[in-house]
């Protein structure tokens, strides 16, 4: 890698302390203190709302195919949330995801 | 967990890939500022990219307030320091699902979720980051025979 040292570090450090401010924010700053109800409304819908976020670029932009669709990809995710939602068995679904792209990938396409 | 063997490729020594873990503990992040940093972004870039993909952890810290708020200061920085997506998840589904656990109940609960999954991120990171490391000695030989191999065949 052609950066230097330096510039590495200082990346590092402006990451490490960025994140811990993210993180440490509300926590830090709001502690004990009463949300109003309406905040604490939208914020039961964080996992909701982040998940999917963390989801959908390697749902359709993968890095194993440099960012091109790739229907395998797509069919094992689409059965892994139908048998989340069928099931409510959390490994169920990993498992039958996993299952569904190693067949794929090897017998299918 | 591939962070520390990309890391290795990318010429970090075994050192400074664990202090990147241990210092930021965040997967997407770490990878987003690595390819960056390979693809020669400005490092100011680097970071600031690297936070917006973190922004979701100020999140994470809002939830986790509204659970964890009661806590003493330096426990609320501990839990700061350690919100990770997964303990984060988890923490957050039991919570919901028993809030009547005493705060001292929820926090162990919290910790121990995210304790495990932090030490593997970053002692797995220097694992790999060696790993990495071997492999690359490996193919260095591996290549270097087949070169002489190929030399000796055409001389």
């Amino acid at each position: 890698m052609s950066i230097s040292t330096a510039e590495l570090w200082f990346a590092i450090v402006g990451l490490a302390f960025g994140s811990r401010l993210l993180r440490f924010s509300f926590l830090g700053i709001i502690g004990n203190a009463e949300l109003p109800e309406w905040i604490k409304r939208h914020l039961r819908y964080t996992l909701v709302a982040v998940l999917p976020g963390i989801i959908a670029p390697v749902l359709f932009m993968p890095h194993a195919t440099d960012g091109a669709f790739h229907l395998p990809r797509f069919l094992a995710a689409l059965v892994t949330l139908l048998v989340g939602v069928w099931k409510g068995n959390l490994l169920l679904a990993i498992a039958a995801g996993g299952v569904t792209l190693y067949s794929l990938l090897n017998f299918g396409f | 967990m591939v962070f520390g063997v990309l890391a290795a490729e990318s010429g970090l020594d075994i050192f400074t890939a664990v202090a990147f873990s241990m210092a930021v503990i965040a997967g997407a992040a770490q990878f987003t500022a690595l390819s960056l940093m390979q693809d020669q972004a400005p490092v100011l870039i680097v970071i600031i990219v690297g936070l917006a993909v973190n922004l979701r952890m100020a999140l994470y810290s809002a939830t986790l307030a509204t659970h964890l708020g009661a806590a003493p200061f330096w426990t609320r920085a501990f839990v700061a320091y350690a919100i990770l997506d997964h303990s984060f998840a988890l923490a957050d589904q039991k919570i919901k699902n028993e809030p009547d656990m005493s705060l001292s109940r929820k926090l162990c609960f919290y910790f121990g979720a995210t304790s495990l999954v932090a030490v593997i991120w970053v002692v797995g990171t220097g694992f790999e980051a060696w790993l990495g490391l071997i492999i690359a000695a490996l193919v260095a030989l591996l290549l270097g025979a087949e070169v002489e191999r190929r030399l000796r065949d055409t001389s």
